[in-house]
């Protein structure tokens, strides 16, 4: 990169807002993606307005370089690796809560905000703002729009896209446009927003989003389920939703998580079933009551051995193991690689038989949990980044885990995204017109490709 | 980043390499980082420089003055080993990272003869001694009659608001020998008891003495180290810790107890660590560390004090030292005492150990940032309504009494110790 550039971002933007120290750049060259090599970019950009924002974006244009948007670097699929060197552009330091608009249930953002923090704000007026990533205290609302992150309460929640309604956005030409508002009915032309919701920063960079609160639950009801074999609990699962009750929660944990979970907690699990279920059920008093018991029964009609909640802290204690699975195998790991295959719901137990057979035959182990409701399982794979061998095993077995996913009729991706990570295997899930026209789109809005090119566009 | 040998020596950073390689880069430390909620930058957070670390041994980083001063910005506050999901011990690698450019590069000149007069007592307490008398030259009183600011502010420190240094230096020698079955506590003051707050001395050996024990002090107030090895002055450090266990041996005492939880922990976690590989201090350091306390927990846990004599009524909040809640795991003692002065009410701030940003030189080197974190601190307890703050850390309190200042916030700080004194002597606040 030029120094002319590095001097055109300084006139741009405030002093102490561009970053050129190799200290500095060392560290927006990774995010959280496993047993990535990361690139270091150039230079790194700290706009603190739109405006700024669109300033570098312009200068970038000028001059064709990459420029990389970046919120909390909490993305697992490479979302916010600057693999072409160039600009980052981090927008954390863009963090007000624009609004709270109570009357219409709707939060105004800059994409620096972390999603809990909006939450907390939501909850002192009873409302709430559902996707809740595993990163939920520290990602940032840019970047979890960006890359339309889901969590625990897809199931009945949905995730980020049903929940955006409003957008700015600065193009790759640095042209800033506002797209929707706080309608959440809206057939303006084309759906827009939507456009760049899960864009992973290819199409533009989110400068600001309206947002949907809805009313948080007056009360909810928790249990877990334990089971002998693995089909029970999936039959459970089936059978719950047969119910036409749709719990808030509906994870599973399975028997390798469990003993893993257990020997770093020592909290008792039980460490003989093949799965858990955690369940929970929320809404007003009496509803919650009526689908807690019908889901208690359930889960006994099907072999679970029950545990229900009766207070906070009993509910705190069953939801210990799944809080714990992620630092459980961190912690018993030099790396881990946290897939997101999904599936129809109907065929979670045939995908949780496959990523058996894969760790099996690759010899790694494999640990599932998984948002059993929407068949979003997180197959995590323990590795060794130093570790050659097993890193290439690693990589075929989640080969085989999207081939596995893609043949029941699922996809890559349930809340991760492509990023850099999943690119290779995008043409099986989207075939060559899906490509096609994703390129085409890519083409017509950033023809230089200069916004976080190399990922799932290239 | 490569995996291919490091040039050159980087011993002290190899002892962490595999601290380092456990980072999964989740990123969860963002959320309780102190300096990264200022910065909002990534060099600011835990990920941030155990990925420098790593760039350190695979040779992308050199080890410079930029190296140096992107490992300055910590106030080792632990809040993201808490929460880290793998369990990186972030201040091992951070002190490492210090003393590797120490080892490399040497320590520049100031540090080096403010240090070399650090490690030997006998210059401290004249450079003290001289300092106290000279520091009406040099300070000018703030509005806070506790507080003052330099006469002739010079570049980083003109906004910062210090205690005056203390006429007398604390000491307390104590009865020659053991008397009878009354054990014995040595009382470890450190610097910050010694010369700058000696009420918090005197506030420990009241209590203490109340609570049926004798109470010594060592013969020489020298320092702990730690602040040599937050600056990576490991050698130096190392032989302060030679010099404290040197100067103990043979002494009579049942348990060492400080005020100061910086200096509790040498005792307890570092001197072991520090002496691992030196056979003549080992043992001893570890049988130490074994009866070495936080004045809070010993007058709870181990004497089972009961309530003071006197009464005191106001309402309290309390500050957690990041040193004594999540070095030593001591949160509990210090409230049980505090809510057992009859008359006082606990009114809990909001995240009652988040770090003050006080940090020791920190606050110095980094003066913006530090006045920043505590501005938040102040904050949270101004919003508690309490009359008086209370803390268990001398560096605390001299943050805290800084940063309310700033605020315009006339309220009292002291140390736990000093409450119960109060209390004993039935001055009314």
């Amino acid at each position: 990169m030029s120094s002319d550039l590095i001097r055109a971002l300084q006139g741009a933007l405030p002093k102490g807002q561009v970053l050129t120290k190799a200290s500095d750049l060392l560290c927006y060259a990774y995010d959280a993606t496993a047993g990535d090599e990361g690139r270091t970019p150039d230079v790194v950009v700290l706009p603190a307005a739109t405006d700024e924002v669109a300033r570098v974006v312009r200068i970038a244009r000028d001059a064709a370089v990459p420029v990389y948007p970046r919120g909390a670097g909490t993305s697992l699929s490479g979302g916010a690796i600057p693999v072409r060197g160039g600009i980052v552009l981090s927008t954390a330091a863009m963090d007000a809560v624009i609004e709270l608009d109570v009357a219409n249930q709707c939060a105004v953002v800059q994409p620096g905000v972390v999603i809990q923090r909006l939450n907390d704000l939501a909850a002192e007026h009873g409302l709430m703002y559902p996707p809740d990533p595993g990163s939920v205290a520290v990602a940032t609302m840019g970047g979890s729009i960006a890359e339309c992150a889901g969590g625990l309460r897809g199931l009945k929640y949905g995730v980020t896209k049903h929940y955006v309604t409003g957008l700015e956005v600065v193009l790759a030409d640095g042209q800033v446009v506002r797209l929707g508002g706080k309608s959440t009915k809206n057939v303006t032309g084309y759906d827009l927003v939507g456009l760049f919701v899960g864009s992973e920063g290819t199409l533009g960079v989110i400068t600001e989003a309206t947002v949907r609160l809805v009313p948080a639950p007056e009360a909810r009801a928790t249990m877990t389920a334990a089971f002998a074999l693995s089909g029970d609990a999936s039959r459970t699962v089936a059978a719950i939703v047969a119910g036409n009750v749709v719990p808030a929660t509906l994870e599973f944990i399975d028997a390798t998580t469990l003993r893993l979970v257990e020997e770093y907690t020592h909290a008792g699990l039980p460490t003989d079933a093949a799965a858990l279920l955690l369940i929970e059920v929320d809404g007003p008093p009496e509803a919650v009551a009526r689908e807690a018991d019908f889901v208690e029964r359930v889960c006994r009609e099907h072999g679970g051995a029950v545990e229900r909640a009766a207070d906070d802290e009993a509910r705190e204690r069953l939801w210990a193991a799944r809080r714990a699975a992620y630092p459980a195998l961190a912690r018993q790991s030099r790396g881990t690689i946290v897939e997101d295959a999904t599936v129809p719901r109907s065929r979670v137990p045939e995908m949780l038989a496959a990523i058996e057979d894969i760790a099996t035959r690759h010899r790694l182990t494999i640990a599932t949990v998984g948002h059993a409701g929407d068949g979003n399982l997180h197959p995590t794979v323990l590795v060794d980044p130093d570790d050659a061998d097993l890193m290439e095993r690693a990589h075929t077995a989640v080969a085989e885990i999207f081939s596995a996913a893609l043949d029941l009729g699922g996809t890559l991706s349930g809340e991760h995204g492509i990023g850099s990570a999943k690119a290779p295997y995008l043409g099986w899930a989207l075939g060559e017109g899906g490509l096609d026209l994703t390129r085409r789109i890519k083409a017509a809005l950033d023809p230089q490709d200069i916004l976080n090119p190399g990922k799932f566009t290239a | 980043m490569s995996t291919e040998r490091p040039p050159g020596d980087l011993s002290v950073m190899r002892a962490v390499a595999d601290a380092v390689a456990i980072c999964n880069r989740c990123g969860n430390c963002q959320a309780v980082c102190p300096v990264y909620s200022e910065t909002r930058t990534e060099p600011g957070v835990a990920r941030g420089k155990v990925q420098l670390a790593a760039a350190i041994l695979s040779g992308d980083l050199p080890v410079d003055r930029e190296t140096a001063a992107a490992f300055s910005t910590c106030t080792t506050c632990m809040s993201c080993e808490e929460a880290c999901p793998s369990g990186v011990p972030v201040v091992d690698i951070v002190n490492a990272a210090r003393a590797q450019v120490v080892e490399t590069r040497g320590l520049p000149w100031v540090k080096r003869v403010v240090f070399g007069g650090v490690k030997r007592p006998g210059v401290l307490r004249a450079a003290a001694d001289a300092a106290a008398r000279l520091q009406g030259a040099a300070f000018t009183r703030t509005a806070d009659r506790d507080l003052r600011r330099l006469r002739f502010p010079y570049g980083l420190a003109a906004r910062r608001a210090y205690p005056p240094l203390a006429a007398r230096p604390f000491v307390h020698p104590g009865p020659r020998r053991k008397a009878g079955a009354r054990p014995r506590v040595l009382l470890f003051p450190g610097c910050m008891v010694t010369y700058v707050y000696p009420g918090i001395g005197d506030a420990s050996v009241e209590v203490l003495e109340r609570a049926g024990v004798d109470v010594v002090t060592p013969p020489e107030a020298a320092c702990c180290g730690v602040p040599l090895e937050a600056h990576g002055d490991l050698a130096g450090a190392t032989e302060l810790a030679r010099l404290q266990l040197d100067q103990l041996e043979g002494l009579e005492f049942d348990a060492l107890v400080a005020a100061c939880p910086t200096c509790t922990s040498s005792f307890v976690h570092r001197y072991p660590r520090l002496l691992a590989g030196e056979p003549r201090y080992v043992a001893r350091a570890q049988r130490l560390a074994a009866r070495s306390y936080d004045v809070t927990s010993h007058l709870v846990d181990e004497l089972h004090v009961g309530p003071p004599a006197g009464r005191l009524d106001a309402t309290v909040t309390y500050h957690d030292p990041c040193h004594l809640a999540r070095g030593l795991g001591i949160t509990r003692q210090p409230r049980e005492l505090l809510t057992g002065i009859p008359g006082v009410r606990l009114s809990e701030m909001r995240e009652p150990s988040r770090c003050c940003g006080g940090a020791g030189s920190f606050s110095l080197a980094h003066q913006e940032l530090s006045l920043a974190i505590g501005a938040r601190k102040a904050a949270d307890i101004a919003a508690t309504g309490a009359e008086v703050v209370a803390t268990s850390c001398p560096g605390c309190r001299m943050q805290l009494a800084d940063v309310l200042a700033q605020a315009g916030d006339s309220r009292p700080v002291v140390h736990t110790v000093e409450l119960l004194a109060a209390a004993n002597r039935g001055a009314a606040r």
